[in-house]
């Protein structure tokens, strides 16, 4: 009983910190850009260490996260409405993510065509005025690769399937690579590519590892002996990957936790930020179950005359359904050592049974591993080991890249997925039905915790928003009503002494804000909106309106 | 509160719009260089219109539990962080690289156990040899801090095969073997230790009937010695047993040739922990005495396993009965040596190693298990929880074999498996004298059907 009298008095200021702690409303244009393209100097290469990376997001670090004092005391804060963590740190005052240099906005602000998604960031696949070049090669591992140059002198890495499954990593890595482009993250540009034997040459100077780590001159019989572990188109030839080279120089992963302490232009910790806490629904959308940092890329890059760190996700083999190395229906489901999942079947006894242990795969779908949507829960995806940001996760975190996806339309979907060049027609029409079915259990779970009314904009003496949830049929069969309120507002957000109006019912979504509004002395108008799709009133949400501009300046969820 | 306090009017937005006509605010100066968003007008990016985001402060009311925290957990990180920079030097420093061509064989299979009375023992299997899957040879080698000691070889002919020979030698030490008695009213109290040191040489072959039955026959010689041991754990037998106390068979030596015919029928499919199936084997041996201490009798053994699917996937109920026994063909007593212990796999698990012995024994065990870790369908690593119980006792008649002298264990533990294969469990067991903790890679159900004599001592199936 003291415990919980303790919890409780806890939670009361990491609840107030939630709802609280906004910065201050000001008539000033909203920030859409970060500032993190100044001039640095190279900071240096990292390399982390796979192994030590699993144990320490496997083991050390959600160890922290559970014996943080702070963190548990917010913990108990949500049953308050509070969130477990802080809100992220690079958001602008209408909760959007500032264009930076790890996140641009696209389809989830502006309206991109199913053509401008399928195209991706828009590079060419590799030349074929003459043969490809081979500068290096990778022999190890389950999926073997190596890098060319084509004519224009442009290098490309190129990876296969895996054995048995031609195909399978080839097209998810580019429909992934799509989606994550268009949702607003940097990419390489990925291109299907096929060739043929003669069309490859070893260059004089290519070096290749050996079993021991040693590098020696490559060899035409090193690309035979890597060929001979592919497996050939119909044809005789062969299907991979081509993954241009990032322009810049690598400097190796970015990690999801804290920041490089040699680049002044990140100054916010990873898993702070918006776009990687969001990077979660995205994840689980296209199933990216190995999140893992070596799958992140920074490169050094120098755009307008200034040198800075720009921040890529690199490599999707292991993305709707595929894997570059086993199919398990566990990926995306479970962490590789899970513990929640281990005390849950400890505890039970294993009476109950996991719900992905019941997950099937068509095997004669060879292109597509498991991949559904009968058993999808937005809310329950788990890379195979932990992410930082993605336990950073929180529901306005959710949200925003629940809009990214909801705005992905079934036209957007199916030009993704006919730009990816699924060879079986059955196994395209499964990906792009399980990416529908799947955003919009997406857009629901995300949209029930945070209320989907968004885009409040000033047009004329009117205050215009969108409900997302109408917009994009989340809810079929269901006839929302909107209700507003008003209160003039000071920079703290707080209502004046009169308090807020009498709400107001709505039928469209959008409000008249009549002329007497611009003889108030206060300096902001708060308008509150909520919505029923017939289970009852929503939580609001709130748009500041600045009187002197007439634009919005904030909005609340 | 009333809205004409606010001065503000709030009207639906179709009432509204028919009222108010439309006003040509502009939100600001004409802009080429802006983009329509679903936000309305977005500018390009500018040096005057980019901002700087840092961290959040941390909350004043989070100091007094974040400084507390922080002065345990700190060096904590900081010990493990080391950890991490030193295995990231290794990774860099191709150590781990090259861990993998330093010339092990790829048969070589490492083994750890912890008993309480072994102590930790650590050795090898060596199979496959020189990289050949079908390479006749086994070779395995333990010692342990007890200095336990076993060293086996052998090899398989025509391994696969309908017909298949074997041939094999061996040599376990165990000097610390605790011996209470004889029978199954033994007392705790007269717990005593010597030195156990055995030696055999042997050979059999076996043949297939149909696709799930084999029939074996086999000969060994072999040859166990008890005696006064060289270590010191308290009292040993002969200060426990003085004189004619002590068991026949004490400071001597038994030697002799066992024959053996048995038959077996096996229609489990996977090695590591079946979920279905079962294993019904008997058989009959006669050992003939070669020293002067022996009589010769004829032993016998029945066993059943049988692996039961459960509810969900993984879940497997594992159940065990087994007896032997020993009919003397002489007036002569038996070496006790010769006798029935409760050891691998006729183990009571909640007592110690040796703490029963007698001409027969029998017992039940049942395993329940189920997924723990990810799962081994997966192709890769995965664990199991076991709830375990056994009940079994030693008995030197048939007519002995009564509820009162049932003994019971019950634990828990974890099997761990490698694509699809046992590597080990570890099993935390009680019973009414003591708690046992076992680390052990060797398997009480399901042996490895590729390991010489199916992973069994061959004395311990006499």
């Amino acid at each position: 009983m003291h415990c919980a009298i303790a919890c409780a008095l806890l939670a009361l200021p990491a609840t107030a910190l939630a709802r609280g702690g906004r910065a201050p409303l000001v008539d000033a244009p909203v920030v859409w850009h970060e500032d993190d393209r100044r001039g640095v100097a190279k900071p240096a290469p990292r390399d982390p260490s796979v192994t030590w990376d699993y144990f320490e997001d496997s083991w050390g670090m959600p160890r922290e996260r559970w014996t943080d004092p702070v963190r548990l005391v917010r913990r108990a804060g949500t049953l308050f409405g509070g969130d477990h963590v802080p809100p992220a740190d690079n958001v602008n005052a209408l909760d959007e993510v500032p264009n930076s240099t790890w996140f641009t906005n696209r389809i989830g602000l502006f309206a991109m065509t199913p053509r401008a998604c399928a195209e991706g960031p828009g590079g060419e696949a590799p030349a074929r005025g003459a043969p490809w070049t081979v500068v290096s090669a990778k022999t190890q591992g389950v999926t073997p690769g190596f890098n060319v140059r084509d004519a224009r002198g442009d290098v490309y890495v190129i990876k296969f399937d895996p054995p048995g499954y031609l195909g399978m990593t080839t097209a998810a890595g580019v429909a992934s690579n799509r989606i994550l482009y268009a949702a607003g993250y940097n990419v390489p540009v990925d291109h299907v590519v096929t060739f043929a034997r003669a069309t490859i040459v070893v260059a004089p100077e290519a070096k290749i590892r050996d079993a021991t780590g040693a590098k020696r001159p490559m060899t035409e019989a090193d690309v035979d002996t890597i060929l001979a572990r592919v497996e050939r188109l119909p044809g005789g030839t062969y299907l991979a990957l081509a993954s241009k080279f990032l322009p810049g120089e690598p400097l190796g992963p970015f990690p999801y936790l804290g920041r490089r302490k040699d680049d002044s232009n990140d100054r916010v910790d990873h898993e702070n930020r918006r776009e990687l806490r969001g990077l979660y629904v995205l994840a689980a959308w296209i199933n990216h179950f190995d999140t893992k940092q070596q799958n992140s890329l920074d490169m050094y890059v120098e755009e307008g005359g200034a040198r800075f760190v720009k921040h890529y996700l690199i490599d999707f083999a292991s993305t709707l359904g595929a894997s570059a190395n086993y199919l398990s229906p566990r990926f995306g489901y479970e962490f590789n050592l899970d513990m929640i999942a281990v005390l849950r079947r400890s505890l039970t006894l294993g009476l109950v049974e996991d719900r992905w242990r019941k997950r099937t795969r068509d095997p004669g779908l060879t292109e597509v591993g498991y991949f559904d949507s009968e058993r999808f829960e937005p809310g329950k995806f788990r890379p195979l080991q932990p992410n930082h940001a993605f336990a950073n996760t929180t529901d306005r975190d959710g949200y925003w890249g629940a809009k990214i996806v909801a705005a992905f339309r079934d036209a957007h979907i199916d030009a993704i997925v006919a730009e990816a060049g699924y060879r079986d027609a059955r196994a395209a029409a499964l990906v792009a039905r399980v990416l529908r079915e799947n955003r919009d259990a997406i857009a629901r779970h995300f949209f029930d915790r945070v209320p989907p009314l968004d885009f409040f904009v000033v047009r004329g003496e009117r205050l215009v928003f969108r409900d997302l949830g109408a917009d994009y049929a989340v809810y079929p069969g269901t006839h929302p009503r909107y209700r507003a309120r008003a209160a003039a507002a000071a920079a703290d957000r707080k209502p004046d002494r009169s308090g807020w109006s009498e709400w107001v019912e709505l039928a469209v979504t959008e409000l008249a804000l009549t002329a007497s509004l611009e003889r108030s002395q206060h300096p902001f108008l708060a308008v509150e909106v909520q919505v029923d799709r017939g289970s009852g009133w929503s939580e609001g949400v709130t748009a500041y309106v600045a009187r002197g501009s007439a634009r919005v300046v904030a909005v609340d969820r | 509160m009333p809205t004409l306090a606010l001065r503000i009017a709030l009207l639906a937005a179709a009432f509204a719009a028919a009222l108010t006509p439309p006003v040509a605010r502009a939100l600001a100066p004409a802009d080429s260089a802006r983009t329509e968003s679903r936000w309305g007008v977005i500018p390009v990016r500018t040096d005057s219109n980019a901002t700087t985001f840092h961290n959040r402060a941390r909350s004043a009311w989070e100091w007094p539990l974040f400084v507390p925290y922080a002065a345990i957990n700190y060096p904590l990180r900081w010990l493990r962080h080391g950890t991490g920079a030193g295995v990231v030097w290794l990774d860099e420093h191709n150590v781990f690289a090259r861990l993998h061509i330093v010339p092990v064989p790829e048969g070589v299979v490492p083994t750890l156990d912890y008993g309480s009375l072994s102590g930790v023992t650590v050795g090898a299997n060596y199979y496959d040899f020189l990289g050949a899957p079908r390479h006749p040879l086994r070779l395995r080698a333990e010692y342990s801090t007890e200095h336990w000691q076993r060293y086996t070889g052998g090899a398989i002919f025509n391994r696969g095969g309908r017909l298949q020979g074997a041939v094999g030698a061996g040599y376990r030490l165990r000097p610390n073997l605790r011996y209470y008695g004889v029978g199954p009213q033994s007392r705790v109290e007269d717990e005593a230790f010597y030195e156990d040191e055995r030696a055999w040489v042997g050979a059999s072959a076996r043949h297939a009937l149909g696709r799930d039955g084999v029939v074996t026959v086999g000969v060994a010689y072999s040859s166990v010695g008890a005696r006064v041991p060289d270590v010191d754990e308290g009292v040993s037998l002969a200060e426990r047993f003085p004189g004619v106390a002590a068991p026949p068979g004490f400071g001597d030596r038994s030697h002799g040739v066992m024959s053996r015919l048995a038959i077996g029928w096996d229609t489990t499919r996977e090695e590591g922990a079946p979920d279905g199936g079962s294993i019904v084997g008997g058989s009959v041996g006669y050992f003939a005495p070669v020293g002067d201490i022996d009589v010769a009798f004829l032993a016998y053994r029945f066993e059943l396993q049988r692996f039961v699917r459960l509810w969900h996937t993984g879940r497997a109920l594992a159940l065990r009965g087994y007896v032997s026994w020993i009919e003397t063909l002489e007036d002569e007593p038996l070496p006790f040596q010769r006798l029935f212990i409760n050891d691998v796999p006729d183990d009571f698990r909640g007592y110690k190693h040796g703490r029963w012995r007698d001409r027969g024994i029998t017992g039940i065990t049942a395993e329940y298990r189920f997924p723990f870790v990810a799962d081994r369908r997966d192709g890769g690593f995965g664990i199991d929880t076991v709830l375990l119980a056994d009940v079994g006792q030693v008995f030197p008649e048939f007519d002995a074999i009564r509820g009162d002298d049932l003994t019971v264990s019950y634990g828990f533990g974890w099997r761990a498996y490698m694509n699809e294969h046992y590597l080990g469990a570890m099993l935390f067991v009680w019973s009414e004298e003591s708690f046992q903790f076992h680390l052990t890679t060797k398997q009480l159900f399901q042996f490895s059907k590729e390991v010489l004599f199916n992973g069994r001592e061959e004395l311990l199936i006499h």
